[in-house]
């Protein structure tokens, strides 16, 4: 659910420490409601700009807004904002419980509300236990919950999925979805491009503090290459084959046992043609399209390139 | 602000820091109870840097239930110190200074409740080493034949009370002192040694060259302050002191929260 006044909006947004330039320069813009994806590659910058939308440091120059006000006050937006900033950060002598009240306490809310985050994340039943006796999934989704305690507007969640189990995942990525349906914007950084894949709606995409793409997650899938896969019935057809497409003018990559053809699937009928009148049998042949964190391994590298 | 002292408390009230922190205070509390009676002597007399040994006179006076309290001034000050020191500096090691700011990003407030909440067990724990120290005194003297018959008085309850309420503000400015090294130095590690090493050794070194120079430190500050004067420096003198080195440890604490950048 997308509407209104963008939830976050930063311009010219940058942040040097001594000699090294973390944020450069960052521009852009999400939008309310649904899943937001931040996306770069470790050290590209992504927590140090969570930090500066959090109030906890300040840009070097730029601006920024969260929830229409400004970054540089934060106790205008922090009341809407819940988040989650690297690795849970908790008070691992006390129980799941005492750590929500710590935070409960602080926003002045009831104690009623610890118990309903704790059934939203599934930690009810062990709220009594000791933290240093949760699992890092357990941890992670009591961060989780620390962060849903003021039922905030925008939830900032950095790296919510590190180091949990696939089941783990799973259930983190339920819980944002679901989080996202209910209309609250959920703007979360993920080096697992695969998990940004599944939920996000619109990405955010940076690297060496500056920004690569920001929009909607299907334009930027539009932009993905596509490539035809064919093997041959028998291997030592390969050389053969990858020798007729190549003559045929085709944009030809070798692999292993398959070779792979640039283009889109107009093409797969031209590639079995070329094979069958070389006498080659095809045992595959199919369209490959590259998924995000191909694309962003591409767009990474031509950045890389040209920097 | 006292929505942060409450939410502190919620850390403070558990069992396992209350025993690590209450124990040694009352244990240094005891043993220094335990050595000024049992190391009393005729006539007082000076130890130089490692203390006065207390005459058998004071013992026997209204005050002399409030010494064993004042014995162990300095060394619960360190304990206070490394207190303030290791609860600071736990919120920046395992990032939980993070979540608090976002939860309560007006950064005075947030450091004004903690400090306070701080100092209230400080308070609290200060009470206990007292009315500690008033048992093991009654439990010790007759052992060494000191009359306890002026500790009943009220003077002597007076004296007991206003003892702990200076030892109160003294162990609190030590937790100062500690809360802003670790401020400045972001390690618990460095605060205690600097508390231990610098503000104890270093003065009481440079003291055996200039014996002036020693009364300047913190350290004389606020054990003639918990003394309530001493024969180095009055009790108006000590108090000066020990606000003005709080003060301007609460300025520099207050200074850096609210500017520095939280990168940890």
């Amino acid at each position: 659910m997308v509407t209104g006044s963008p939830a976050i909006s930063v311009d010219g947004l940058s942040k040097r420490f001594k000699d090294f330039q973390a944020v450069d320069d960052l521009t852009f813009e999400i939008p309310q409601g649904g899943v937001v994806g931040f996306v770069g590659p470790n050290g590209a910058g992504k927590s140090t700009t969570i930090r500066m939308l959090l109030g906890l440091i300040r840009p070097t120059s730029g601006s920024g807004q969260v929830l229409g006000c400004s970054i540089t006050d934060p106790p205008g937006f922090l009341h809407r904002v819940g988040a989650l900033i690297e690795a849970p950060a908790l008070y691992k002598a006390l129980s799941g419980a005492d750590n929500l009240k710590v935070f409960a306490t602080l926003r002045d809310l009831p104690d009623k509300r610890t118990e309903e985050v704790l059934e939203i994340v599934g930690l009810f039943g062990r709220r009594n236990d000791r933290v240093s006796a949760y699992s890092l999934g357990m941890k992670q989704r009591l961060a989780i919950a620390i962060a849903l305690m003021t039922d905030p507007d925008l939830l900032i969640l950095d790296e919510p999925t590190n180091g949990l189990d696939p089941a783990g995942i799973i259930e983190v990525r339920e819980l944002l979805k679901g989080l996202a349906q209910s209309g609250k914007t959920v703007f979360v950084s993920s080096h697992l491009l695969s998990e940004i894949e599944k939920q996000a709606e619109h990405v955010v995409v940076i690297n060496h503090g500056e920004l690569l793409f920001s929009g909607r997650l299907d334009s930027l899938l539009a932009q993905a290459d596509q490539k035809i896969r064919a093997r041959p019935e028998r291997p030592e057809d390969l050389s053969s084959l990858y020798g007729c497409l190549a003559d045929a003018g085709l944009s030809v990559e070798a692999q292993s046992d398959s070779v792979l053809v640039a283009g889109n699937e107009e093409l797969a009928a031209q590639v079995n043609r070329l094979a069958s009148e070389r006498g080659i049998t095809l045992r595959e042949l199919k369209v490959e399209t590259e998924t995000l964190e191909e694309i962003f391994i591409r767009v990474t590298n031509d950045e890389n390139a040209t920097s | 602000m006292i929505r942060s002292f409450r939410s502190e408390w919620i850390t403070l009230r558990r069992r396992g820091f209350i025993i690590g922190w209450l124990g040694p205070i009352l244990l240094f509390t005891f043993v220094g109870t335990i050595i000024g009676i049992t190391g009393i002597d005729q006539v007082g007399g000076d130890r130089g840097p490692f203390g006065d040994v207390v005459g058998i006179d004071q013992y026997l006076s209204p005050d002399g239930l409030a010494l064993g309290l004042q014995a162990a001034s300095t060394i619960v000050g360190l304990v206070v110190l490394s207190l303030f020191a290791m609860s600071l500096g736990r919120e920046y090691s395992s990032g939980t200074i993070r979540l608090l700011l976002v939860s309560e990003p007006r950064r005075s407030q947030l450091l004004a409740g903690k400090l306070l909440a701080l100092s209230s067990f400080t308070a609290l724990a200060i009470i206990a080493a007292a009315v500690f120290s008033i048992v093991i005194g009654f439990a010790v003297a007759p052992s060494q034949d000191i009359s306890t018959a002026e500790w009943v008085t009220g003077e002597a309850v007076v004296g007991i009370i206003a003892t702990a309420g200076r030892m109160i503000v003294a162990t609190i400015a030590w937790g100062l002192v500690g809360a802003t090294v670790v401020m400045v130095s972001r390690s618990s590690a460095i605060a205690i040694a600097v508390g231990a090493g610098g503000l104890i050794l270093v003065p009481r070194l440079l003291g055996q060259a200039n014996e002036r120079l020693t009364d300047r430190f913190p350290d004389s500050a606020f054990r003639a302050l918990t003394a309530g004067g001493n024969g180095d420096l009055s009790l108006s003198a000590s108090a000066v002191m020990t606000v003005v080195y709080a003060a301007i440890c609460v300025a520099i604490l207050f200074t850096i929260f609210r500017t520095r950048d939280v990168t940890d």
